[in-house]
């Protein structure tokens, strides 16, 4: 008897020492709001602010866990991409408190995962800068990956004044890290005819909804009218290339892909048919590559074979 | 632990030191007890808030139901104006005496020239025309989580408030109450943003159209995850889920989907003006699903990529084809 209630005790025990770290949703919100409030501790502004920019508010400074308050949705593309922290500041023109810009340096895991988020976003139709490395500015914004950062100047109002701020402060940037991103061969890979401008982007995971699909380059192209994908990825060996390539197949299959009979060429192609896209898979040694969303078969197999011959010349 | 045996009696001594201990043990343990009680709580002093569910009234006009109204313009305030005029004006939606919540999108601090965020001149122009039918108070509120004066400032809408007359409501803990959807399957026991809602009769969405990384599109209907606390973006991971419900939660009297300039990529963020398109749409709808299905086209999206449209449409929320509802088409500065 006595045995029994100590165990119900116990058990009692258990269950309280249990249940306190599940709070109630409505306690944790007020939690997190107190904490959204106080998120703007004492930071070191990101880079120091150029003559002519007075600091608007404090800096502030995110990491994985709540860099959703400050981006919102487009959280997940960072955090998929080796997200580490961010720091942000606004200046504004002295004199001026509506004409202001914020700085929002991302840092990565590394050069490749600030390329990725810099390509991924890149909009076309920006201007270049004579920044080396990675650098365009839209109007009213620039963007910059240098080393493992990716920086993000974007400007409330455009001015000559304002832009002309945004490039001191990337300069500034630049000079203070130097390392910059050209390291990347995998962007010499691709075929230049029919390739689109500043097209080319790195994915870190996920390409093509296919989750285990990581590290993955790609690049647009037109043909004619109409435009196809193109991408590659170096795996560690050849087997862990065409083990992805089954994979992906597979995926494909399992989503409404239908195997059409294999090209001649590249050899050990597989070309499927999703609802009337064409997808084409090949490996060449230990790169995994291939066409994305083609209009055609005939447009596919001839962008494979002109990245299969691409591929011979520049890889080893 | 030693037993008595069966039908053997105990001294009065014996009886007395059990007793004593058993008297210590409980003591001790009440002490113990009131040593780590925590009178305020783990929520702090405010959690009297959180106490209880709250319901959401039905905020929309059954006389209005279907009404839609789609302005093509630039000029915001003169679309909004010819919207209202295409739909019975202010007065059909709005009475005298009338207490109106606005819920803008003011998620992060942009800049109005970007799009991410309800634009302030048409939060100004909506706050004007509902004082003209001679509301009797005029709230505009969003939990944008991320330094809510810092949102409300730099993009404009704080500003847009005070020149209107309208109060502008920012969260606090305090005003986080707890809520659950009939038979939702995600909304359970979840702590929204309920103090705007006290005392409102009539409530209008503002969004703002833009692309958006997660779910495809933010809308009129995405426009209410600004209302929940919590770690809402463990929502994320069934987004199309939980907008549907969203839409479910909110019946509101009208919807406006601002699509003068949408963010047809890189949301829901932006930071280019390269990401906009100059769509020069304003969508005036009592039917949250017909206004997202005619914004998800401005974003050039197809169904595929905007689920919760179709899902919204099956949970009863509204039609996902919009010209069944026939529009009023109308054309304004």
């Amino acid at each position: 008897m006595g045995l029994g209630v100590f165990l119900v005790l116990a058990a009692v025990g258990v269950g309280v020492f249990l249940k306190q770290f599940s709070l109630n949703p409505a306690v944790v919100a007020t939690r997190e709001l107190r904490s959204a409030m106080g998120v703007l501790k004492p930071e070191a502004a990101p880079m120091p602010a150029p003559p002519g920019l007075a600091p608007l508010g404090q800096p502030e400074s995110f990491t994985p866990e709540n860099l959703f308050h400050k981006i919102n949705g487009k959280a997940e593309l960072y955090l998929a991409s080796g997200f580490e922290n961010l720091k942000a500041q606004r200046y504004h023109l002295p004199g001026d408190p509506a004409s202001w810009l914020e700085v929002l340096v991302y840092r990565m895991k590394s050069p490749r995962a600030a390329f990725a988020v810099y390509s991924q976003q890149r909009r076309p139709e920006a201007k270049p800068i004579d920044i080396k490395g990675f650098s365009y500015i839209a109007q009213n914004a620039l963007f910059l990956a240098a080393g493992p950062f990716y920086l993000e100047i974007v400007a409330a109002k455009i001015s000559p004044e304002m832009e002309k701020a945004m490039t001191a402060l990337a300069r500034g940037f630049k000079a203070a890290n130097p390392a910059g991103p050209e390291g990347i061969p995998e962007l010499a890979w691709f075929p230049e005819k029919g390739l689109l401008p500043h097209s080319a982007a790195l994915h870190m995971a996920g390409a093509f909804g296919f989750e285990q699909l990581g590290e993955i380059f790609t690049a647009r192209y037109q043909d004619g009218q109409a435009e196809a994908t193109v991408f590659l990825s170096r795996k560690p060996d050849p087997q862990a290339a065409a083990s992805q390539a089954a994979a992906f197949e597979k995926f494909l299959v399992a989503n409404g892909g239908k195997k059409m009979a294999a090209p001649s060429e590249p050899a050990g192609a597989a070309l499927i048919d999703l609802l009337g896209l064409y997808e084409l898979i090949f490996t060449q040694g230990p790169i995994l590559a291939g066409v994305h969303e083609a209009g055609g078969t005939e447009a596919a197999q001839e962008l494979a074979s002109r990245l299969a011959r691409k591929l011979k010349e520049k890889t080893p | 632990m030693s037993e008595q045996p069966k039908g053997r009696s105990i001294t009065r001594r014996t009886f007395m030191t059990r007793a004593g201990k058993a008297g210590l043990a409980v003591l001790g343990t009440a002490g113990l007890g009131l040593g780590l009680y925590d009178a305020k709580g783990p929520a702090g002093p405010d959690s009297a808030a959180l106490t209880g569910q709250v319901s959401l009234p039905d905020f929309s006009l059954p006389e209005l139901a279907g009404k839609m109204a789609i302005i093509k313009g630039k000029d915001r305030t003169k679309s909004l104006e010819a919207g209202f005029k295409a739909l019975g004006g202010i007065e059909a939606f709005i009475k005298p005496g009338d207490r109106v919540l606005l819920k803008v999108n003011a998620v992060i601090a942009s800049p109005p020239i970007l799009s991410a965020t309800t634009h302030p001149e048409l939060v100004s122009a909506l706050i004007r025309l509902c004082q003209k039918a001679r509301a009797a108070q005029v709230i505009v509120t969003d939990n944008p989580i991320q330094d809510p004066a810092t949102c409300f400032n730099l993009s404009g809408i704080a500003k847009a408030c005070e020149e209107a007359g309208a109060r502008l409501m920012l969260p606090r803990p305090s005003g986080f109450a707890p809520y659950s959807l009939a038979a939702g399957r995600l909304i359970k026991n979840w702590p929204i943003f309920y103090e705007p809602f006290k005392g409102i009769n009539k409530v209008i969405g503002l969004a703002q159209a833009k692309d958006h990384h997660r779910s495809g599109a933010s809308l009129t209907m995405k426009n209410w995850y600004g209302l929940l606390g919590g770690q809402r973006s463990i929502f994320h991971q069934d987004i199309h889920g939980i907008i549907t419900e969203l839409a479910l939660m909110i019946k509101p009297t009208l919807v406006i989907l601002d699509g003068v300039s949408s963010m047809i990529k890189n949301g829901p963020t932006g930071g280019s003006l390269s990401d906009l398109k100059a769509t020069e749409t304003l969508i005036l709808s009592t039917d949250q699903v017909a206004a997202d299905a005619l914004g998800a086209e401005l974003l050039e999206k197809t169904p595929a990529q905007v689920p919760f449209i179709s899902m919204a449409a099956r949970a009863g929320v509204g039609t996902a084809d919009y010209h069944s509802l026939r529009p009023i088409q109308a054309a304004a500065g």
